[in-house]
């Protein structure tokens, strides 16, 4: 079963097991016992495990530079379009000014009641008098 | 007995490669084939070497792959030429007329 996460890998292992076969088939042609045509397969080949590693960072600087391209397109298109990109970010600042001053208020007021709410009772409950604070809020 | 092939020069790799697949898909075993035979057995890649090449060259938009039943046997990974690749192709041959072309002049001075 492959997973999504290893595909690129079980292909990279595919491509070279293939590359060793044909390299090995090449040789059982010319005669070789199929231990010596493997052998010798492998040793036209070279490291194996060197290669696929110097692959696999191919891959990996992949994600990276595709990361850069993108950022640099997208600095580059705010760049372009000044107006829209004040608007953009006005739009966010104050979404986010208003967001973070409703729910301040929003926490004292409720938390504070509910706190009050809550305390009260259990005070009195157990024979002690809230202060004056308390009460007040 | 013939002589001894010749290790290739650095970075004539990536030429070679995209001369080889520009004439139609290969797979790497037949892209070392392809060096081979085409340099009349005198350049012999170390075939191990083509992968990191091939994975560089995709990355870089050259070539592309797809997965595809090779002749008779299993799938195989086949590398094509983009259009960017052919270009890239052109560029590097020029280039390369270019570096040998300017050797010749200083060994031809005799």
């Amino acid at each position: 079963m492959t997973f999504p996460w290893n595909r690129a890998e079980s292909q990279l292992s595919r491509e070279i097991a293939h590359h060793l076969q044909q390299l090995t088939d090449e040789y059982l042609r010319q005669g070789y016992t199929r231990e010596e045509a493997a052998r010798q397969a492998r040793k036209d080949f070279g490291g194996a495990e060197q290669f696929k590693e110097e692959c696999r960072d191919e891959r990996r600087f992949a994600w990276l530079t595709g990361l850069r391209q993108d950022i640099v397109f997208g600095l580059r298109m705010m760049r372009r379009t000044p107006v829209v990109t004040a608007a953009a970010i006005l739009s966010l600042a104050l979404g986010i000014g208003a967001n973070t001053a409703i729910v301040s208020l929003t926490l004292a007021i409720l938390l504070v009641a509910a706190v009050a709410a809550v305390s009260i009772p259990a005070l009195r409950a157990s024979g002690l008098e809230p202060s004056e604070t308390l009460r007040q809020e | 007995m013939p002589p001894k092939p010749t290790e290739l020069i650095q970075g004539t790799l990536d030429l070679l490669i995209l001369k080889t697949v520009a004439q139609g898909p290969l797979h790497g075993y037949g892209i070392a084939q392809k060096i081979l035979v085409m340099s009349k057995e005198i350049l012999q890649v170390q075939q191990g070497s083509l992968y990191p090449a091939l994975h560089r060259l995709e990355r870089k938009g050259f070539v592309k792959s797809e997965w595809k039943p090779s002749g008779n046997g299993p799938m195989a990974k086949l590398y094509s030429l983009t259009p960017a690749g052919r270009k890239q192709l052109q560029e590097e041959k020029r280039q390369w007329q270019r570096y040998t072309g300017a050797i010749d002049m200083i060994l031809g001075e005799d």
